[in-house]
């Protein structure tokens, strides 16, 4: 009697390839399945308006009638124009000044509500009730305060027995006046990010750290600093982002004035677009701006990178 | 006006249907059977409580005519109105009834936004009939021989001057100040400081936010017999220009009679509340006790600037019919509506204006304050903005440009040459 040992037959190397492409497939348009919203958004309201801006930076094209194509010409006109060079510097201030000094804050009041204190729910709530409240409304709160005859700001400089201030009406302030509200208005935001990260921070890192003997400037530096590192990139995006998109703020408050003090990079491509009718020329400026933003969020990752490394 | 205005109508609606003019589909020649959606501007109603109610009793008025057709209203302010005139025609949504403003028509007639009313059958003797023949308001809605607007309102801004305040600076109440000279002089005098250098009361009141003193050198360019334009070109680059931007930016920057973009939170004219001692003020103040009291009325004089010539910044209310309109008669019956005496009254105390109408009501209702009464006299020497077609683009760079000069970044002589180049581009 023979005896035959039945060896499990291998599927041939083309059915496992079957049916791993098909998985794959499966998994490729459930992806796409789930990618479809959000793509389908990006494309119609991102991309194609993206590569209209683009186009029409080339052109004169003043919305009634049809572009004219200009070549570069609008992208030459940029740097001589003395408008578009202010609003670049302001926005460039603005930035400079509202990000870093918002996140310094922000980090700060988490910071501290992270503590165990009383009402501290209640804290929380109100450095995030700007965020949820209408810049109209905040910046018409701002409009009275800052009124250089009647305004909250100069009674409590005449209390301290400083000067007044023309605050929105003097051009050497205004711009400092509308960054005084960004940072407070931005607050919140930031705020909450960093909340988040540090309650995923271990305690028992810095219970160790502790035992260790560390200090508290050295828990902070060596073990919460770096945990915060995630959300300070998340906040830096989001922050250059935002604030070179300051736009409501700008024209509810001041329109850009006095004297082109506040005038943003979002607010003269308004006006030009619709005020001036230079859609082109606005296009352009929308291509620079996004090129800006572009450089200061790689050199904001950049800070984060070498501090990664 | 109500007889004239049913006539004036039935002679447009008689042209219409023997024109057999552009009312396609939805429009017939049956009101109660058309239907449709009318959009309309308005500038000229703010988006308040009272604003709306106004614009309702509109609405409803207009219905009694054309049931069918329902209003779609949108609340926009001059400042945004530009953009939206021009968004909507691009992107193929025009507005059938649009409501500016003096200096409007004229470019919103070159780009096609407002339609030539007169091929709808309305005459230039048809305004003439509503607002009176002498009007100055006829040239800001004729386009070449042909009309392209109903005036509504006038808004002009004349000037006020408190004779309390002038007793207790030792000034003469009863010597009104009217050339630039004299007024930058009183306003030097009447400036009351407190010991921290805190201005307790103006001396002048441009009632201006930063930015915005367009109408204010209108009406000091006027006062020297100069208007913005002459025969469609600037007129404001010249010896008059420089002279009133200088006093101007004296008033404000040297004598510091007058705070630069400083307003009260209620944005009102700072000389009836007391703010200010002299100032520009809206042609209608309510003398009740709601309003400033009839104590503060009394104590105010209205005048004008006079330096060479009268003159009274003029601004206004125009209603046109949209290019591209479907629904040429109802506009045409929206517009008659809005000339109705009892919306001329509501537009007048809602936008601080005077009614531009020949008939009793409207001259009861200017009789029935001192400024309203003033500023109608005055008509005949108003001064007004625009006049030429970029002046859309113009407008929204003249007053931050005449900062420049105001707040002595630079000469008015550099201002206004920049002024005439943007003025001359296309």
């Amino acid at each position: 009697m023979t005896t035959r040992t039945l060896e499990p037959v291998a599927p041939a190397p083309s059915t496992v390839r079957r049916r791993r492409s098909g998985l794959e497939k499966a998994k490729a348009r459930a992806g796409w399945l789930l990618l479809a919203p959000a793509l389908i958004h990006s494309v119609i309201f991102v991309a194609v308006p993206g590569v209209i801006v683009l186009a029409l930076s080339f052109s004169e094209f003043r919305l009634l009638g049809s572009p004219d194509l200009v070549g570069l010409d609008n992208y030459v006109t940029l740097f001589s124009d003395s408008k578009f060079v202010q609003a670049l510097i302001n926005t460039v201030i603005y930035t400079l000044a509202v990000v870093p000094l918002a996140m310094a804050l922000a980090i700060l009041v988490a910071l501290g509500l992270n503590q165990r204190i009383r009402f501290r729910a209640a804290y929380r709530t109100l450095f995030y009730l700007p965020v949820v409240t209408s810049t109209v409304a905040v910046a018409t709160v701002w409009l009275w305060i800052y009124n250089p005859s009647s305004g909250l700001g100069n009674e409590v400089l005449s209390f301290l027995g400083l000067s007044r201030s023309g605050w929105l009406t003097d051009p050497g302030t205004a711009l400092s006046a509308l960054i005084a509200i960004g940072v407070w208005q931005g607050l919140g935001t930031k705020m909450i990010v960093y909340l988040g990260a540090l309650q995923t921070i271990s305690p028992e890192l810095v219970e160790a750290a502790r035992l260790d003997g560390a200090s508290k400037w050295q828990i902070f530096w060596h073990v919460t600093w770096p945990g915060l590192a995630p959300a300070h990139f998340f906040v830096i995006v989001t922050s250059i982002a935002g604030s070179f998109q300051v736009f409501d703020l700008v024209y509810v408050t001041t329109q850009g004035g006095p004297v082109g003090s506040t005038n943003v990079l979002t607010y003269d491509i308004f006006q030009n677009a619709f005020g001036n009718l230079k859609l082109g020329y606005a296009s352009a400026e929308t291509m620079a701006m996004l090129l800006l933003v572009g450089v200061f969020i790689y050199l904001g990752r950049m800070t984060q990178r070498n501090r990664e490394e | 006006m109500k007889k004239n205005l049913i006539l004036g109508v039935a002679g447009v609606l008689t042209a219409l249907s023997l024109a057999g003019c552009s009312s396609s589909g939805a429009s017939n020649d049956n009101p109660a059977a058309t239907t449709g959606t009318l959009r309309v501007t308005v500038p000229n109603f703010p988006a308040n409580n009272d604003g709306q109610a106004a614009f309702q009793k509109v609405v409803d008025h207009f219905h009694q005519t054309y049931p069918n057709v329902k209003v779609e209203p949108d609340y926009v302010t001059f400042n945004n109105l530009n953009q939206k005139l021009t968004t909507s025609i691009a992107s193929g949504q025009v507005y059938d009834v649009i409501m500016s403003g003096v200096g409007w028509i004229p470019p919103l007639a070159d780009r096609g936004v407002i339609q030539d009313m007169t091929k709808l059958g309305v005459q230039q003797a048809d305004v003439e009939q509503e607002i009176g023949k002498n009007s100055p308001f006829m040239d800001a809605v004729m386009v070449k021989d042909s009309v392209y607007g109903m005036p509504l309102v006038a808004n002009p801004r004349l000037l006020a001057y408190s004779k309390s305040a002038f007793a207790k600076a030792g000034l003469d109440p009863a010597k009104v100040p009217q050339s630039l000279d004299e007024v930058r002089a009183d306003a030097k005098a009447l400036t009351v400081r407190d010991a921290s250098g805190k201005v307790t009361q103006e001396g002048f009141d441009f009632w201006a936010a930063s930015g915005n003193y367009r109408q204010q050198f209108v009406a000091a360019l006027g006062a020297l017999g100069e208007p913005l334009f002459k025969d469609g070109k600037q007129n404001f680059n010249n010896v008059a220009g420089e002279k009133a931007l200088t006093w101007m930016t004296d008033v404000i920057s040297t004598d510091k009679s007058s705070e630069y973009g400083v307003q009260n939170s209620g944005q009102t004219a700072m000389v009836t509340t007391g703010e200010a001692a002299m100032g520009f003020v809206g042609p209608y103040v309510d003398c009740s006790d709601k309003g400033i009291g009839q104590a503060k009325c009394n104590d105010l004089v209205f005048f004008n600037l006079k330096d060479t010539k009268e003159a009274m910044f003029t601004g206004g209310q125009i209603a046109s019919v949209g290019a591209g309109t479907k629904l040429a008669k109802p506009a045409l019956e929206f517009i008659k509506v809005l000339r109705d005496e009892s919306t001329l009254e509501s537009l007048s105390s809602l936008n601080v204006g005077i009614p531009l109408s020949t008939s009793d009501a409207a001259t009861k209702f200017v009789q029935s304050n001192p400024a309203s009464t003033f500023a109608q006299k005055s008509l005949q020497s108003a001064v007004f903005e625009g006049g030429t077609t970029n002046w859309l683009t113009l407008r929204t760079n003249f007053g931050p440009t005449l900062d420049e000069a105001i707040l002595k970044r630079q000469s008015a002589k550099q201002v206004l040459e920049g002024l005439e180049v943007t003025a001359q581009a296309k």
